[in-house]
């Protein structure tokens, strides 16, 4: 009798374990577009996917979500790497330069600047916000550059958009991707993790206030006081509530 | 009669080892060597329970979801609903997989030559709604090892489509970097 209990047991036990897991919250189709990180070489901006090759950006439309539709392809020019939004503009990183379209007619993306803003051949990612835009140059990967040692984050005025200016270019070590909120500008930097500048007093010229160190950052999303970070190890995610006690939440390294 | 034939034989043998490759020379080293795919079976997308990460791509995140793509392999579908504890719910195999973004509940991936559009409503239950072709023209997504300096195995694209590297003893490579 007190075998078949322990078997009765057993087998409860084990049929409730075995339906665990099998469901997942569903991804609602109310959810709109979500966030890339600045190495993206996509993203969508309301109803329109923008999508860059080497040398083109493709413009889908995504009314029906399901089956996006080409509705255009703009040369660009050679060497095209990143592509972030920002406002009704889209800054496209190269390995020459930084190009900026205004996406006010979502499906023709026009060219703000005469050509595009030149600077010296490494790969760049860049973030934006109303008055700056901040892109790292790093010639340390491959096909990154002709000039070694290139390291650098360049800051320019795009308050007007049709005459953007270089203002400031600092050294930062192997630089790669980056993320700006308010006054703080977060840069991924060789193995020194996050670096962090302060752009309250002097936006044009970012000035370094610390790091979040011990590991090798490659890009950074910041969503709601969560940073979250692809590292070569996995990713980790930091409380960055307080910008100046950013605390790691958690990291997922397996 | 004999010395002149002698320098002869010599220059020769000077010239021919000037800047070339010694056909014969059988050398043996470790470098890298190119994993293919096949070329008819690029468009193969599946998915299968969590996998680790293995080259740590790209990041995107929408809702309580983030997405984490593995270079030339393909997505990470990571529960981020407690950003204490996120979960890898399940690994979505898109083949030269480098960038990916949604919309709604669709995700938007390149696979190889292609545009892909993945339907996650239910996220461990995927289907593929949509493909468009030949939006990425280039093919050429690994024509050397990342991040590597040595001697490698040159790609040859008649044995398909390189999607990843591996190290391997080579017998005379002839590229490196």
């Amino acid at each position: 009798m007190k075998n078949l209990y322990t078997i009765l047991i057993l087998a409860t036990v084990l049929i409730t374990s075995c339906t665990k897991n099998e469901t997942a919250t569903p991804l609602s189709r109310d959810i709109g577009n979500g966030k890339a990180g600045s190495t993206a070489k996509m993203i969508t901006v309301d109803n329109h996917l923008y999508a860059i090759n080497d040398k083109e950006l493709k413009v889908f439309n995504l009314d029906n979500p399901q089956s996006p539709s080409l509705v255009n392809t703009v040369n660009v020019g050679f060497g095209i790497e990143t592509i972030f939004p920002f406002a009704h503009y889209l800054f496209i990183g190269s390995t020459n330069g930084l190009y900026v379209y205004d996406i006010s007619n979502p499906t023709t993306p026009t060219l703000t600047t005469q050509e595009q803003v030149q600077h010296i051949t490494a790969c760049d990612p860049v973030v934006a916000n109303s008055n700056y835009a901040y892109v790292t140059l790093n010639s340390n990967r491959l096909n990154c550059g002709s000039i070694d040692n290139v390291n650098l984050l360049i800051t320019y005025d795009i308050s007007d958009i049709n005459n953007i200016v270089e203002m400031s270019n600092i050294d930062v070590e192997i630089p790669k991707g980056l993320a700006l909120e308010g006054d703080r500008l977060y840069v991924c930097s060789g193995n020194n993790g996050i670096v962090i500048f302060d752009l309250s007093e002097t936006p044009e010229t970012p000035i370094q206030t610390g790091n979040i160190g011990g590991f090798t950052a490659n890009d950074i999303i910041l969503d709601n006081g969560v940073m979250m970070v692809v590292c070569e190890d996995g990713l980790r995610q930091f409380d960055y509530t307080n910008p100046d006690n950013i605390t790691l939440m958690s990291l997922m390294d397996l | 009669m004999k010395r002149k034939y002698f320098i002869i034989g010599l220059s020769l043998l000077a010239l021919s080892s000037c800047g070339k490759i010694i056909e014969d020379s059988n050398e043996i080293v470790t470098g890298m060597k190119p994993v293919y795919l096949n070329t008819e079976d690029y468009d193969q997308i599946s998915q299968q329970s969590p996998t680790a990460f293995e080259r740590v791509g790209k990041i995107y995140k929408t809702g309580s979801y983030i997405f984490v793509s593995d270079k030339g392999k393909g997505i990470h579908v990571i529960d981020n609903s407690d950003p204490f504890n996120p979960q890898k719910i399940t690994f979505i195999t898109i083949p030269g997989n480098l960038d990916m973004a949604t919309r709604s509940s669709y995700l938007y991936a390149d696979n190889i030559s292609d545009l892909v559009t993945i339907n996650l409503s239910d996220p461990l239950n995927i289907s593929v709604e949509d493909r468009i072709y030949d939006v990425y023209p280039e093919t050429n997504f690994f024509d050397y090892p990342e991040s590597y300096n040595g001697p490698f195995e040159c790609v040859d694209d008649t044995k398909g489509i390189v999607i990843d590297w591996e190290e391997a003893t080579l017998t005379n490579p002839k590229c490196s970097r």
